[in-house]
């Protein structure tokens, strides 16, 4: 492979655009049995032996189910052994969302070459999608479609990764990892909407992922936006903040997860600059962890172990003054609430990965 | 942190905060207005009165368009899985335009806003936070707690907002479910019920009482519950919830103290509010409260810390936006040494129920506790020719009135424009005037308001065959 010249960036931006634009891209395709899922879970009418039937056709899917229904959330009274009995303990809509998010994770959340970073998306974005449901609760809001919001707004990024990839395979270049992210991230609300408007999901999903950075123009769901983003947030924190109180982790799984979480904080705490990533290193992120401010306000995640309270108590602060909260009307103390909720999340968040 | 000074500081920008505010400033007194949310107009705008009478509307259209497609005979069905806020497509407008005009009043009258959340440092002092966490201290000479209510949480009703909704949470619901449980049988519980069963939902309310409304004349609430169950519902009285919740599959699953059981997609808590005082600083002041927790005032607003008043849905019931403002108006005043005006007794109910019901006065029961001889009237919607025009027989207008003196004391109305036709009857009310004054004025034709004549004339042929005189 040749060495990028100054210009690969630029060629391989204007290829992956013209696969976005001209629609070139290969969206991942849901499982027949998941689509029909999503169908019988949404008519009123649908009985458990009619689900049942039609999950059988898919035996991942079947399993995953099992296995959440006899997991602890659920506290089974006695084993789950059929998929009856797991629907019926689960319930519809829970189902839905495992279709949904399994679905997404097995055909979008598989990039080569950035496994470990995808890996981490993906438990960042169920975080997000169990913190969104908490927000919708907060509010008094319904909660039905917040989850689904929360979990899928960065679906497009492993697309594009993948994507970005095989331009450069074709083209014979090989670009760093971060400008690969960098352009994910340019265009992942774009592609993540689209797919899931190709996914048969609701408008307010579809909607909350395309403006999910620039929530303040969303035509109708900005409040669905905002939650999506700041569960994102809260999901960031949530991750880094399990490294910061020192659980093991090498060094270079903690670059690795470190990665993503920059990248995708950079556009979530400034709605419409969804511009490409500083050329920041973990070095320099460390050192900044001390100042907001000069990081855009966004939490920021502290590898040094050092003087870790404060390192959190700075990316709490940074965490609760995002003006979307506000815009929500939740105010620092519903932010201290929602992060006090972190068991239930994690319980929520394991259900999906 | 310095102190800043207001004469007034008014924590709720609802409708008692605001017409507290504009009646403050227009006596040209410094004020200021703290709302915690992002926008201003209260429970009335963003949770309540707009959002759900803005539903209603729609389902109105639809139930008209339904009646007269049938008559066409080309039905029009409401189509499954409906989506929730596909029927309520006007509703940003209608409160852009709202929020712009309140906004731009008090903007004009220069009523100073902050955006965050207030709290009783002490009976002068107020912290305000804003949403990033600033915190700034005033002072009021006049303090008006006008921060309003939000829905009851009964023990025992798990509300999730995701099966089991509160009146806060119930238009956010995503799609038009197929059956409704609603608990309760008050204003908002009997509103909700209604609007889904006009949508084709299947819906039972369960309630307490024997019948829904039950503060309300009896002739308009058994029309409500006969058209109610006409439409498909069910209303289970004098009953309590022992247990309600989500089966974990496919259904709200309730039990009732009587062995009543029913299952529902979804359910609606609407039983009854709370005043907002959870983090407002009550008990730093020492505020009393009533014994219902609403926040005691005298006839003049006054808490029982000097200085402090209070209004609106803070103080409990009525709990209308009407009522709500002319507290907010009457605090300020007398707070400023200015006359109140005659304290407005005559307050009129406006239910936006399928069908509206509306009343102001004395009902028939109320009359003939105090009165010796009580007459009413009746005028039914398919009288009128007006009513035959648009379809809207199904109506009927009530009066009730003394015999010895001909003074009309209630009018109690059900049907499409109850709400408006109800204001005739009460400024006939108000100026004393006696009830042959209907048959005495030139109404237009055709109008709903003939109802009135219709209503005199039946009350008086009653009184005539009983050889009673109604003066
Ligand atoms: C579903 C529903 C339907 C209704 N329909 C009707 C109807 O048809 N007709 C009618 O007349 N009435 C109706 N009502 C009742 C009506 O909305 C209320 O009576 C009215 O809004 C009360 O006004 P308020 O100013 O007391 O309080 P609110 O309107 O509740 O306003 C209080 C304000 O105070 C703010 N606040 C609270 N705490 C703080 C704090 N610590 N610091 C700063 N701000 C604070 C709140 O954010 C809110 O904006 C309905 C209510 C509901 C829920």
């Amino acid at each position: 492979m040749t060495a990028p010249d100054s210009n690969v960036t630029a060629t391989v931006r204007t290829m992956l655009e013209r696969k976005i634009v001209e629609g070139e891209l290969q969206m991942p395709v849901l499982s027949t049995v998941v689509t029909q899922v999503i169908e019988l879970t949404r008519s009123m009418e649908t009985s458990g032996t009619e689900l049942s039937e039609l999950i059988h056709g898919d035996q991942a899917l079947a399993a995953h189910l099992l296995r959440v229904a006899n997991s602890p959330l659920y506290l089974p009274s006695v084993q789950i052994v059929s998929l009856q009995q797991a629907i019926s303990r689960l319930g519809m809509r829970v189902i839905a969302d495992l279709a949904v998010a399994l679905a997404a994770k097995s055909v979008a959340f598989k990039v080569p070459g950035h496994e470990d970073e995808v890996r981490y998306l993906w438990r960042r974005a169920a975080a997000a999608g169990a913190f969104a449901r908490e927000i919708g609760r907060m509010r008094r809001k319904s909660a039905e479609s917040a989850l689904l919001c929360g979990l899928l707004q960065n679906v497009g990024f492993p697309i594009l990764l993948q994507t970005t990839q095989e331009i450069c395979d074709e083209l014979g270049y090989e670009i760093p990892k971060e400008v690969a992210w960098s352009l994910a991230e340019e265009y992942h609300a774009t592609v993540g909407a689209r797919m899931a408007g190709s996914w048969g999901l609701p408008d307010l999903v579809v909607e909350s992922i395309y403006y999910h950075h620039m929530y303040a123009q969303a035509p109708q769901y900005g409040d669905d936006a905002r939650v999506a983003i700041l569960a994102d947030a809260l999901a960031g924190y949530l991750l880094d903040d399990g490294k910061s109180q020192g659980a093991p982790q090498s060094g270079a799984e903690a670059a690795q997860e470190a990665q993503p979480a920059l990248s995708l904080c950079q556009g979530d705490l400034q709605p419409g600059q969804v511009g490409p990533i500083p050329d920041v290193d973990l070095e320099l992120v460390e050192g900044a962890g001390g100042d907001a401010e000069a990081n855009g306000g966004r939490p920021v995640g502290s590898e040094s172990g050092e003087d870790v309270e404060s390192g959190a108590d700075v990316r709490r602060d940074a965490l609760k003054s995002q003006p979307a909260f506000g815009e929500l009307d939740l105010y620092p103390d519903d932010v201290d609430e929602l992060l006090s909720r972190s068991d239930d999340v994690r319980e929520t968040m394991e259900l999906f990965v | 942190m310095s102190t800043e000074s207001f004469d007034f500081v008014i924590i709720g920008s609802g409708p008692a905060g605001q017409k507290a505010a504009i009646q403050a400033r227009k006596s040209g007194k410094s004020c200021l207005l703290i709302e915690k949310s992002r926008t201003l107009g209260g429970a009335c705008v963003h949770r309540g009165t707009i959002p759900s009478k803005t539903m209603r509307e729609t389902t109105l259209i639809m139930r008209r368009f339904q009646r007269r497609t049938t008559a066409l005979s080309s039905n029009m069905e409401i189509p499954e899985n409906m989506r929730i806020d596909s029927l309520m497509l006007s509703l940003d407008r209608v409160i852009d335009g709202h929020v712009r005009y309140m906004t731009n009043q008090l903007e004009r009258n220069g009523v100073e806003i902050a955006h965050g959340r207030g709290r009783f440092l002490g009976p002068n002092e107020i912290e305000v936070q804003s949403p990033s966490g600033q915190k700034r201290v005033v002072r009021g000479n006049t303090i008006i707690l006008a921060a309003g209510s939000q829905p009851r949480r009964p023990p025992g009703i798990p509300i999730d907002h995701e099966r089991i909704y509160d009146s806060d949470s119930i238009l956010s619901m995503t799609y038009l479910p197929d059956s409704l449980i609603v608990l309760g049988g008050g204003v908002i519980a009997s509103e909700y019920a209604s609007i889904f069963a006009a949508l084709g939902v299947k819906v039972t309310m369960i309630d307490k009482a024997p019948r829904p409304l039950f503060f309300l004349e009896e002739d308009l609430t058994d029309r409500f519950v006969k058209d109610f169950q006409a439409m498909g519902g069910e209303y289970i009285g004098q009953d309590r919830v022992a247990r309600m919740e989500w089966n974990g599959f496919d259904a709200v699953e309730v039990e009732t103290d009587g062995g009543q059981k029913r299952r529902a997609d979804k359910a609606l808590c609407a039983l009854g509010r709370v005043p907002n005082l959870e983090g407002v600083g009550a008990n730093k002041i020492g505020l009393e409260l009533t014994d219902r927790g609403h926040v005691k005032v005298d006839e003049f607003l006054r808490t029982s810390v000097p200085g402090v008043y209070a209004c609106g849905d803070i103080i409990g019931p009525p709990s209308l936006v009407s009522s709500s403002m002319e507290q907010g108006r009457r605090a300020a005043r007398h707070a400023l040494g200015l006359d109140l005006g005659d304290s407005q007794e005559m307050i009129p109910t406006g239910i936006y129920t399928i069908p509206e019901i509306s009343s102001v006065g004395l009902t028939e029961a109320e009359a003939w506790e105090r009165y010796e001889h009580v007459a009413v009237g009746r005028a039914e919607f398919g009288e009128l020719a007006r009513g035959q025009i648009a379809g809207e027989t199904y109506g009927m207008l009530k009066i009730v009135a003394d015999v010895a003196t001909g003074k009309l004391l209630g009018v109690h109305i059900i049907g499409e424009g109850a709400t408006e036709l109800v204001h005739v009857g009460q400024m006939a009310m108000m100026s004393g005037s006696p009830v042959s004054c209907f048959a005495e004025s030139i109404f237009n034709f055709p109008t709903m308001a003939e109802a009135y004549r219709v209503a005199y004339l039946d009350l008086h042929e009653e009184h005539e065959k009983k050889q009673l005189q109604v003066a």
